[in-house]
């Protein structure tokens, strides 16, 4: 099939802050190309294949041929500096049409209207880089409420204290079937008298089209989903953009640079195809939408004579104030056989959700200055399905390896006997100047590119609220009688929550975008992933990437005319 | 070239898979040992010892008995060829869980003289729990988790036959499980396949 010459949109990457401007834009007319970097996988090629996808990784790039280097902070101040290669821990999150939107849990949240104005309502913390945004929580709403419809989100809207405004009553798609967990949750917070709310996910629970509802598979984070139910940017946007006629995808293609014409535009966007061959696209409007970390890559590798630091780095705020989620999780256990029959059958259900949220500490008191200050947010879950992974856990018992008959009575009595519940924290990882990307001055990958160097210090305020967090949570297990509780709060970045890197804002000197995502120094260029939250709030942010590529789409259409 | 290579591999895996499975035993012998050594492909990355001494090693770690599946039961040697021969898998790893049977072999010769493989089964089980003591609990660790994934991955696989894993942990694994069509390494080819120009949702259902 002939190419056009000149595509109106070219976008970079196709995950959560692709497919809205992808779908958007294809819709409206304009010819839309997607270079994506991994492969096309189909629906059909997903399996919950333990082997495939946990212990090989195959949704992502071997680490032989393409790494980060990631840097972290030791206790003694100093920086431990790796590659994930030498450390077997990946920084991918999924490499294909949909990118890790086909393999996210779904747990979806709107930022609170006080993260749109962090630094106004709590004041500055010291080392903190704390910025408000240069829009509202108001300016965003709308379109929270269109990825509900469109992407899809499952969900109960109840009141409470730090409910969000709605511009609807409820979600279009009715909560998903729960496990009796969720009412021992409910249980206890009405006992402590604290708001848990049912957490929406973006996973549909009724036949949307030819997706069909969730069937509760048991296998859901980093699984690909075998019903369409799970809201990827693959099947909720992309497949749509490609009913249009106007959008072209071209998979295994990685984009390794954009060239500019010296006069504030980018003209071409290089990549190497299926055969590592270098070939090039021309449009009118680029949008880079690769996740932060790479996103802030590919613009710091677009060194030319215009923009010698970088494309749309003459500031040099590419790669700066990168986020995570921070918090941590925790842990405690139930076992069957002190149970009730009846309770010990309906917790050991498999496939059934608990999709609770605390929300009571959104914002807390700090116990050192009795000032209010920003909280956080808790999921309540269970332990992922996986045996491999479950099994791999119960080898060691303390720092002493188990094997032979004790190993094989202690997975048994695990399997058989136990069920393991969860939470997750989540609270605002402060952006700091440690936390960044740069170019590695060393380590290239297979394409002779230097890969990301992931700066990943943190802030010990955030240590401070995710265990104040982690408390409360404790007492809520403590409430339902779990046992062996524990939690572990920490400054480990979770590669797959990524944002920041291009902060948006009003001040061209401290920011790289401007509030419509476009990049100040650049006419043509568009940035639409989690890249251009300057803070992240306390929850996980895919409703938040979704919704503003979504609004960025109608800027574009703007521009575009 | 490799991928072919590899693909062979996996064959000769699937065909040892197939062997008869011998009577479960709660510790091993040595005509197990022979049975499996037999049967060692062509381009086997373990010599005849590292295999002999392998053999033993997991059915210590993991030991087939009357109501549980050990590495017998669960096809873990044939499995773990088949991982040593998997080049998406990095090498480093490989080596290191071979060198590892070499150096229980030495540390075996140092104390009794003998190949650990030759060792009276008491003199095995002491072995290598003091070699794990001094210095291959790491080792041994990466050695359970590939018998763990023997345990628990699709018989597709060539381990966990008839899904005895499964039962007896009274596990339920996630649905669909992987077809040929989809089994690893299946979809690492979609990775670097040919260049593919997509416009239409048809040319992408219809693959
Ligand atoms: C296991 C898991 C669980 C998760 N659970 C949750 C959850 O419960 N809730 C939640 O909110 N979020 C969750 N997430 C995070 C969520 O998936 C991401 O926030 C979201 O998908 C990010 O969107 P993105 O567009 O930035 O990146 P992605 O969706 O990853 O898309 C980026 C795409 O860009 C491509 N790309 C990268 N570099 C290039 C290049 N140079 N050229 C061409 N293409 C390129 C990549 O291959 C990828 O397809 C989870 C993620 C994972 C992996
Ligand atoms: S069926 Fe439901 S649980 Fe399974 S992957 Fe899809 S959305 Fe997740």
């Amino acid at each position: 099939m002939n190419q056009p010459e000149l595509y109106d949109v070219c976008v970079i990457g196709s995950g959560s802050g692709a497919g809205p401007v992808i779908y958007e834009l294809s819709k409206a007319g304009y010819k839309v190309v997607v270079l994506e970097k991994g492969p096309w996988y189909r629906t059909e090629d997903f399996a919950k294949d333990e082997l495939a996808v946990s212990r090989r990784d195959i949704y992502s790039p071997n680490l032989r041929d393409e790494r980060h280097v990631i840097e972290k902070p030791l206790e003694n101040g100093k920086w431990k500096i790796r590659s994930t290669f030498d450390s077997g821990i990946s920084f991918w999150n999924g490499n294909c049409v949909g990118g890790s939107s086909n393999f996210m849990s779904a747990y979806f949240e709107r930022l609170k209207p006080s993260d749109f104005k962090l630094l106004s309502t709590y004041g500055e913390i010291e080392g903190a880089n704390i910025a408000d945004w240069p829009i509202s929580y108001d300016d965003l709403e709308p379109y929270y409420t269109k990825v509900e419809s469109i992407v899809g989100i499952s969900g109960k809207a109840v009141p409470h204290k730090f409910a969000e405004p709605r511009s609807t009553p409820d979600f279009p798609f009715p909560p998903l079937n729960e496990n009796i967990f969720a009412q021992w949750i409910d249980t206890a917070a009405e006992n402590l008298k604290w708001d848990i709310i049912p957490l929406p996910r973006g996973i549909i629970s009724r036949q949307k089209n030819e997706r069909n509802s969730c069937y509760y598979s048991n296998y859901c984070g980093s699984y690909g989903c075998s019903s369409n139910a799970k809201s990827s940017s693959r099947v909720a946007l992309i497949h749509d953009a490609l009913r249009t006629g106007n959008c072209t995808v071209i998979p295994n293609a990685k984009v390794y640079h954009l060239e500019t014409n010296g006069n504030k535009k980018v003209t071409r966007a290089w990549y190497y195809d299926a055969q590592d061959k270098k070939q090039s696209i021309r449009a009118k409007l680029f949008v880079v939408a690769a996740q932060a970390v790479e996103t802030s890559r590919l613009l710091l590798m677009s060194k030319n004579k215009e923009f010698p630091n970088g494309l749309a780095n003459n500031s040099g705020q590419v790669g700066k104030n990168l986020l995570f989620s921070g918090g941590g999780l925790g842990n405690g256990y139930f076992y069957y056989d002190e149970l009730p029959k009846e309770d010990a059958e309906k917790l050991s259900a498999p496939g059934l959700f608990v999709n609770r949220s605390l929300t009571e500490f959104y914002e807390l008191e700090d116990p050192d200055t009795g000032k209010r200050i920003k909280g956080g947010t808790a999921h309540f879950l269970f332990e992922h399905a996986v045996g491999i992974g479950k099994a791999i856990r119960q080898k060691w018992k303390g720092d002493r390896l188990l094997y032979g008959t004790p190993l094989q009575n202690r997975l048994k009595q695990y399997f058989t006997n136990t069920r393991k519940v969860r939470f997750e924290i989540f609270v605002d990882w402060l952006p700091n100047d440690n936390c960044h990307v740069t170019l590695d001055p060393k380590v290239k990958d297979k394409w002779g590119d230097p890969v990301a160097r992931v700066k990943t210090g943190y802030h010990p305020h955030d240590i401070k609220v995710g265990k104040l967090l982690a408390e409360k949570c404790e007492k809520v297990f403590k409430t339902i009688g779990a046992k062996h509780i524990s939690s572990n709060i920490s400054g480990n970045p979770p590669a797959n929550l990524q944002a920041g890197g291009c902060r948006f804002g009003n001040n061209p000197k401290t920011s790289v975008l401007d509030k419509n995502c476009k990049a100040h120094e650049v006419e043509n260029l568009y940035v639409t992933d989690g890249s251009f939250m300057p803070t992240g709030g306390s929850i996980t942010y895919t409703w938040t990437i979704y919704a503003n590529s979504f609004r960025v789409a109608d800027k574009i259409k703007e521009h575009l005319g | 070239m490799k991928r072919r290579r590899f693909i062979q591999h996996i064959a000769a895996a699937a065909v040892y898979s197939q062997l008869p499975l011998l009577a479960k035993c709660s510790v091993p012998n040595k005509n197990n040992v022979a049975t499996y050594i037999e049967n060692l492909p062509e381009h086997s990355p373990l010599s005849t010892l590292q295999a002999k001494n392998c053999v033993i090693v997991q059915q210590i770690l993991f030991p087939d008995n009357e109501d549980t599946p050990g590495s017998i039961a669960l096809n873990s040697f044939p499995f773990f060829i088949s991982v040593l021969n998997d080049t998406w898998r990095d090498e480093n790893e490989n080596d290191y869980l071979i060198k590892g049977l070499d150096k229980l072999n030495d540390f075996a010769k140092d104390q009794y003289g003998l190949d650990f493989f030759q060792q009276k089964i008491d003199n095995q089980q002491e072995i290598l729990a003091n070699y794990i003591e001094d210095k291959g609990e790491n080792w041994a660790s990466a050695m359970l988790s590939i018998i763990f994934e023997s345990l628990f991955a699709n018989p597709i696989y060539g381990c966990n036959p008839d899904e005895i894993g499964w039962k007896w942990l009274n596990y339920t694994p996630g649905q669909p499980q992987p077809s040929e069509q989809n089994k690893y390494p299946e979809l690492i080819k979609k990775r670097k396949s040919e260049n593919k120009i997509i416009t239409s949702l048809e040319q992408i259902l219809q693959e």
